[in-house]
């Protein structure tokens, strides 16, 4: 027997027999991984289970190894024996706890899990038996729960069958492998039904093992553990079911408490130390299992890396020149030697082979820092001449990590080509563990609780995404917009109570976005493998971190829609100029770059924010650094290290640029002396205090430890003493100065390479609106959502640009909005609501080159349901053949009849006698009789559908009424000078709260209306008013003064009201036009509820 | 013209008149889907609102009380204003004790109503809103829209008061209707009156006239008299003034007789009893009881009318003239309920709850939700119930017991009597919590001396009888 009870709980390979009879190992534990089932923290588990003097310790979740990882890691902490083990569920819903012994037994208990998941289903696993007889081979099996099978035959009375199933499980599990699980939990038949297991055990001479089926640590916690049950079984808090438990007893308790209550049976007791000691780390750690790329004879990975990375570089570089060469070699050097070249040729074969099937594939993230991925041509940043550095891709002890941008479309295809190349098996989506945040937790804990939905939709509606559960209470403090409800704070005590003690908990289990692992070995004997929901990868259940830490490199296959967008508009632009080429296209337009200084980016990826429109007004970019540093500069990083006023300033020449020491000089002389890049951040910490690039890596990740814990001051020390050490020039004030700037990057920020991939993407995207805005801005509205803006704003900006929007047409509409010609764009049919793929596939076969002449014949030759032809007559699709959409949809229903009729094809078919003439000649009914929908009401209900406003802005129709109260456009209030006091009035489009440097909210959004988009900026003593408004009104009227920076023209709000269509229509025509009335005087104080404009 | 008597809180008012210690307590009445029907302003600040479920209501306000909404108090409460309306008017149609519509005819009618209301306002104390139309669903909007102890008069026309009514706030039409009719332009009754009644009539059928009609706002239902509710009654008149109580008792006997044959005869049970006795000087006493089972059974009824003979009997001061028993709520009982009375046709509880819930979904459906209240609202089920199915009677009564040096049950004191425990069946431990308070008991079974087959449950350091088996 090999013990390996760790020594820092004091216990030798060989515990004392008096030692072991003091001891009890809790070896049925569940963990909030067992999603919905566990009450406590991984930590706070481990942890009393060290104050209890536990040298080890199990973790049974259900059906799921998912917490093992980060399990054995807080265990290391703790100094207990992490034992891996799962209650699995088999496929007569009976439960069985099994343990690890060793490696092996993990890759079993994997294995079987993975079989329970593919036999019972993504959200009900079931191992079948079948698979548990080929996966015991160093396994423990306890025999389970009151929903075991032997303790639910032993409670029905069925001895000889609990006999027969012992004897089964024992055959199964030989060599001593199976105990009788003993749960006293003071239920009803618990104490029964153990005397009868310990009875069974000493007529077949098998052990016993007690547990506690632990679900939480202190009994108090049972609450949280009740409420989590009440959701996982969908039954309010009142309510009676099996699932939930009746009593308090499945806490840790302590060895002495255990021990008391199996004092009748002490060798229960014994045998948890007895089985501990069998147990070793079963955990893989840091396994090679990246696949070999198959070669040719006489070729080896590196040098075949090598041979492609030079050969790829006389292309990018017009031949090899000794720097160039010196790069390779370094980088080359590196990867060989941490193992990566069989990496970095699967990411290049899988890059090659969807190039030649057409989709496009761009590099981004740190991978852009390589000058082999650049010459591999994985990305398109030159690495060169930027100087970018290596070591934020790869150094020792760093996993690579390489991100690819396909089009959202094309994605699939990307998977499916890794799966037929690499087998089902070795492919897996990382997964994610959906945790409670606030919003979530107030759901679901509001749903137990029996709280109205109504209600608990007006609490979660003002709760944003970003707070976390355990700071509710807080949050009605600190967030603006919660204050006017304050009131909820004391009324939902309860609620927000049980929310804290489940803030972070994982709710259930999802697919990351991107990152796919592939491995040489089945996956399932490292992780067991769910399938997912798409049906596509299977779902390898270890998140990003846990996958690094069992060695597996993830490799991120991105979906970006712009791609697809960009596909979209290349082969409409193709049409026309079929030489065109997008990756062609020239990186000095003019026009493309005064676009961007007049702030007309909207629909530009990575420019399109407020932000960045406010930056390229006070910038004026010239050239492509220019976009690369915006690109940059617009994160958490910069903005809170001030980096953005200090950059415009030093690049357009008001102040001098200042790197605060000689040594930065060469680090920061490009960006004007300001950390604009993440690299910076870890050169500067390498410079000034002289660690590695790895080391200072490190402590740039540290930073936001410190700003979490509220020790950013004892690092600045820190950083201080041993960069004046080093640099004994360096004065304490710089030093201050220069560590406020890195302590900022506590936040988020892009690293050079990356911000480059993004520009250049950004610029291209740039020109085709510029140049192409037909076919442009069509391919976005493909794709939505998308980006910052919504459908409709984005027509609204194609409209600007002199483009037409055309509305849905039965006739002329495809799937997709299409360009007509260089001035309009057709709306495609899958905007329209409700519309699936085969509706629209058979709406244009149906329509196979020969146009519908009423609604009819449409009928006739495409039976759709009746709400999509709803849908489509209420958009207007039918308008060019019938006028009056009321009079169509109030007798849809005889014409459906009326074309079934025609549809039939039995002569005897009684619809049939219905029949009279060419569908094409009988009228379609129409109710004439009645109104047809006002003008208003039929935009209104073309936008409901399509969500794009067709014929024009919908403050077009509303501009007359608006102007009686001198409520400007946005265009006429951006002419203002500077300090003018106007009113203007719009939509409110993406109101956002960015952190700031000196941490004071400020609150930026957008109002749209026909005539552009205005920048609207709130801080000071009127954001505490305002943001409620912002965030929760879907139109506003805004009454600010001016303000210009640069080119770039915003208005900082001083009053802000909900505008509410009724009140447009309803109380505006009744002013009398002279003398001009204040606004607030005719619409008066809006209610926070409300709906506007129905939608 | 008819008036509609609206008393929003007049369930919460009756309740509190039950218990005073209800004034000023968050209050809220729950029906038997578990949906609050009535709360009170105090719960109503709290955020809890009609149509929320009770569990849910309890979760917002920690003080809150809960009690089932009884019908049959509101009813007797509301029957004060009944029938001082049905003085006014022989045309009273009592919808629900909060709502009441009385056809008024005659002149000056506002004013007889504005008097009548300042009347009931000042006996009763329950607060009224009064509407007055042409027609039931204005009249009740006027209500609804009028100030508390107010009357509304209708000045305008119907279709402008129902201009901006929405259709939802007709309970016939359903959400998908009303999604199609929003589709067609139709949310309120207004846009439905601008319609061509053809056009209405091709798309909506017989739907079209009804809901074409009400749009003008008339609504074809008249005020139908319900009053008085119907009883049955049994009298006799004395051959001479008695005082012999036995000779009374022989007469009731002779009265529960004859009303047990009619109600035989009628095939319905009687959930009410009333006893009148006219005294030689034409006074009247009157004792009435709200039976706990529909009876129609001769012994039953003579039971029952002793019973309260003998309440009445210290009242009793002057000779006995005449004597009347009234069988009141008739029908309440029927074969359904008494089916479910049956304990022993399906002895395990599981069935039984089957089939209860089987039988009260059928009588929500045909008459109601609010039909059929049940004893689940008063009692909280345990999640021990799904373990313990010898034991369906369950209780909450303080008892002393004595126990073992192990703390095991020896004996217990209920009652007056002592139960010795023979044996204990088992024992467990339960957990119960309500706002964050996590409270812990351990229940024990056991048979006793005398015979029986109980629930003790010790919390801290006081014990419950909480089960007692069938």
């Amino acid at each position: 027997m090999s013990c390996v009870l760790p020594a820092a709980t004091g216990c030798s390979a060989a515990l004392r027999t008096e030692e072991r009879s003091a001891l009890f190992i809790h070896l049925h534990t569940h963990s909030p991984y067992s999603f919905l089932d566990g009450a406590s923290s991984l930590e706070d588990l481990v942890r009393a289970a060290a104050q209890h003097g536990m040298p080890a310790l199990a973790l049974t979740d259900h059906n799921s190894l998912a917490a093992a990882v980060k399990f054995v890691v807080c265990c290391q902490e703790y100094g207990v024996l992490p034992i891996l083990g799962s209650e699995v569920t088999m496929e007569d819903g009976s439960h069985l706890t099994l343990l690890a012994k060793n490696r092996v037994g993990y890759g079993n208990l994997c294995r079987l899990i993975t079989a329970g998941y593919a036999h019972g289903g993504r959200l009900s696993p079931r191992s079948p038996w079948q698979a548990l007889e080929v996966c015991t081979e160093d396994v423990l099996c306890l025999t389970g729960c009151r929903k075991g099978r032997l303790p639910a035959l032993i409670r029905s009375h069925r001895y000889a069958e609990a006999r027969a199933e012992a004897e089964r499980l024992r055959g199964l599990f030989a060599g001593g492998n199976l105990y009788l699980e003993l749960q006293e939990d003071f239920d009803p038949d618990s104490h029964q039904t153990c005397l009868d297991l310990a009875e069974l055990g000493r007529e077949l001479g098998l052990p016993v093992v007690a547990t506690n089926n632990v679900h939480y640590v202190r009994r108090a916690d049972y609450i949280t553990h009740d409420v989590l049950r009440a959701i996982a079984t969908l039954t309010d808090h009142d309510a009676i079911h099996a699932d939930r438990p009746l009593n308090a007893e499945r806490s840790l308790k302590s060895p002495a408490k255990m021990a008391d209550i199996f004092a009748w049976h002490p060798e229960a007791v014994r045998n948890t130390v007895v089985i501990a000691e069998q147990c070793t780390l079963a955990l893989p750690n840091k396994e090679d299992i990246t696949p070999r790329y198959a070669l040719r004879e006489g070729w080896d990975a590196p040098g075949y890396l090598r041979h492609l990375a030079f050969k790829g570089a006389e292309f990018r570089y017009r031949g090899v020149t000794p720097i160039v060469r010196a790069r390779l070699e370094h980088e080359l050097a590196l990867i060989t030697d941490l193992g990566y070249a069989d990496y970095f040729l699967m990411v290049w074969e899988i890059v090659r082979w969807a190039r030649k099937n057409g989709i496009r594939a761009t590099g981004r993230g740190s991978a852009a820092d390589s000058c082999v991925a650049y010459a591999l041509t994985l990305t398109d940043v030159e690495v060169i001449t930027r100087d970018l550095p290596f070591a934020r891709f790869l150094v020792p002890g760093k996993t690579p990590d390489i991100d690819m941008d396909f089009p959202s479309e094309r994605r699939d295809d990307v998977f499916r080509y890794i799966l037929q190349q690499y087998g089902e098996a070795h492919v897996g989506m990382a997964c994610t563990f959906h945790t409670y945040w606030s919003r979530s937790a107030v759901r679901d804990i509001g749903k137990a609780l029996a709280l109205a939905p109504d209600v608990l939709e007006a609490v979660s509606r003002h709760l944003n995404g970003f707070i976390r559960a355990d700071q509710i209470d807080q949050a009605f403090e600190r967030f603006a917009e919660l204050r006017p409800y304050v009131k909820y704070k004391e009324r939902f005590r309860l609620l927000f109570t049980l929310c804290a003690r489940i803030a972070g908990f994982p709710r259930h289990i999802g697919t990351h976005s991107s990152g796919i692992v592939i491995a040489r070995v089945p996956l399932a004997t490292l992780a067991p493998l769910v399938p997912s929901a798409r049906g596509l990868t299977q779902i390898w259940t270890l998140d990003k971190d846990d996958a690094e830490e069992l060695g597996a490199i993830k490799f991120d296959v991105l979906s970006l829609r712009t791609l697809s967008a960009v596909g979209d508009a290349e082969r409409a632009i193709q049409t026309t100029q079929p030489r065109w080429r997008y990756n062609r296209l020239p990186l000095d337009d003019p026009a493309t770059y005064a676009l961007m200084q007049a702030g007309q980016s909207v629909g530009v990826f990575q420019f399109e924010s407020p932000a960045q429109i406010a930056l390229a007004g006070s910038l004026t970019p010239e050239h492509f650094e220019d976009l690369v540093a915006s690109v940059a500069l617009i994160r958490p990083g910069p903005i809170r290290g001030n980096g953005v006023s200090r950059f415009v300033a030093a690049r357009n020449g008001w102040v001098r640029a200042d790197c605060l020491h000689p040594a930065l000089q060469q680090i920061l002389g490009k960006t004007y002396g300001v950390l604009v890049f993440q690299e910076q951040v870890v050169q500067v910490f390498a410079a000034m205090t002289g660690c590695s690039e790895a080391e200072a890596d490190k402590i740039r990740k540290g930073l936001l430890r410190h700003n979490k814990m509220g020790t950013m001051e004892a690092a600045r020390t820190t950083f201080l003493r041993a960069a004046m050490t080093l640099h004994r020039d360096l004065t304490l004030a710089r030093g201050n100065l220069l560590f406020d700037q890195l302590a900022a990057w506590c936040g988020y920020g892009f690293t050079e390479g990356h911000a480059a991939s993004f520009a250049l993407t950004g610029y291209k995207t740039a020109y085709l609106s510029v140049h192409h805005p037909a076919a442009y801005f069509a391919g976005l509205m493909n794709h939505q959502p998308m980006g910052y803006y919504s459908a409709n704003s984005l027509a609204a900006e194609a409209r600007r640009r002199g483009v037409q929007i055309l509305p849905v047409d039965i006739n002329e509409s495809e799937d997709r909005c299409r360009p007509v010609g260089e001035e309009a764009i057709r709306l495609g049919f899958r905007l329209v609501a409700e519309m699936r793929e085969a509706d629209i596939k058979a709406t244009v076969v149906g329509r196979s080159g020969e146009p519908f002449r009423s609604l009819l014949e449409f009928c006739c030759r495409v039976p759709l349901p009746r709400r999509l032809l709803e849908n489509l007559i209420l958009c207007g699709a039918f308008d060019l053949l019938h006028e009056h959409r009321r009079g169509l949809t109030w007798r849809l229903e005889e014409t459906q009849g009326l074309a079934a009729a025609y549809r039939a094809e039995e002569a005897d078919s009684p619809q049939s006698a219905l029949r009279f003439g060419s569908a094409r000649e009988v009228p379609t009914p129409i109710a004439d009789t009645i109104d047809d929908f006002s003008l208003w009401d039929k935009f209104i209900w073309t936008w409901r559908l399509t969500g794009v406003c067709a014929e024009c802005h919908v403050f077009t129709h509303l501009r007359s009424q608006l102007d009686r109260c001198r409520v400007l456009t946005t265009a006429e209030a951006m002419q203002q000078a500077a300090g003018t006091r106007v009113t203007v009035a719009g939509l409110n489009v993406r109101p956002h709260r960015p952190p700031t440097r000196s941490g004071k909210p400020v609150l930026f959004t957008s109002v749209e209306d026909e005539m552009g988009l205005l920048q609207i900026v709130c801080f000071g003593a009127e954001i505490a008013t305002l943001t409620p408004v912002f965030l929760t009104a879907p139109a506003v009227l805004v009454r600010g003064v001016v303000e210009r920076k640069g080119r770039s023209v915003s208005l900082r709000a001083e009053k802000a009201k909900f505008l509410r269509m009724e009140d447009i229509t309803t109380r505006l025509p009744k002013i009398p036009s002279a003398p001009p009335l204040e606004i607030e005087a005719v619409l008066g104080e809006m209610p926070h509820q409300v709906e506007v404009f129905g939608r | 013209m008819i008036a509609c008597f609206y008393m929003p809180q007049i369930a919460i008012a009756t309740e509190r008149i039950r218990a005073l210690s209800l004034w000023g307590q968050p209050l809220a009445l729950v029906g038997e889907d578990d949906a609050l029907v009535c709360v009170s302003e105090e719960a109503a600040t709290a955020g809890v609102k009609p149509g929320q479920a009770a569990g849910g209501a309890r979760a917002l306000c920690k003080r809150l009380v809960v009690l089932p909404y009884d019908l049959a108090a509101y009813e007797a409460a509301a029957q004060v204003v009944w029938e001082a309306l049905a003085v006014e008017s022989s045309l009273v149609e009592p919808v629900a004790p909060e709502i009441c519509y009385v056809q008024f005819d005659g002149s000056q009618i506002v004013l007889r109503v504005r008097d009548l209301l300042r009347r009931l306002v000042a006996a009763t104390r329950f607060s009224l809103q009064v509407g007055l139309a042409e027609s039931k669903i204005v009249a009740y909007h006027a209500a609804r829209q009028t100030d508390i102890d107010t009357v509304s008069r209708v000045d305008r026309l119907p279709e402008e008061i129902l201009q901006e009514v929405s259709l939802a706030s007709w309970p016939l039409l359903g959400e998908v209707p009303q999604r199609q009719l929003a589709k067609l332009g139709i949310r309120t009754f207004g846009e439905l009156a601008r319609l061509p009644e053809r056009e209405l009539q091709r798309r909506l059928g017989t739907l079209a006239a009804h809901l074409s009609r009400l749009a003008q706002g008339h609504d074809s239902d008249p005020v139908r008299a319900k009053w008085p509710p119907p009883v049955l009654c049994e009298q006799e008149i004395l051959e001479y003034e008695v005082t012999d109580i036995t000779v009374i008792e022989a007469a009731l006997q002779r009265c529960a007789a004859g009303l047990a044959r009619r109600l035989r005869g009628r095939r319905e049970f009687c959930r009410s009893l009333a006893v009148c006795l006219t005294l030689e000087d034409q006074n009247q006493l009157r004792q009435q009881e709200r039976l706990a089972d529909p009876i129609d059974l001769e012994a039953s009824l003579f039971r029952a009318a002793r019973r309260l003979l003998v309440r009445m009997q210290p009242t009793i001061d002057r000779p006995v003239v005449e004597i009347a028993l009234q069988a009141g709520e008739l029908g309440a009982g029927s074969g359904i309920q008494l089916e479910l009375m049956d304990l022993y046709a399906n002895p395990m509880p599981h069935l039984r709850l089957q089939r209860l819930r089987t039988t009260i979904g059928h009588l929500q459906q045909r008459f109601g939700l609010g039909c059929v209240v049940t004893a689940r609202t008063l009692w909280q089920a345990r999640r021990i119930d799904l373990w313990t199915y010898p034991l369906c009677h369950q209780v909450r009564e303080a008892v002393q017991v004595i126990t073992s040096s192990a703390g095991v049950p020896v004996r217990f004191l209920r009652r007056g009597e002592v139960y010795h425990v023979e044996t204990v069946h088992r024992d467990w431990r339960e957990a119960e919590w309500e706002w964050d308070e996590l409270s812990l008991h351990v229940v024990y079974r056991i048979e006793t001396h005398p015979p029986g087959l109980y629930e003790l449950r010790l919390t801290g350091r006081h014990w419950l009888l909480c089960g007692i088996a069938d």
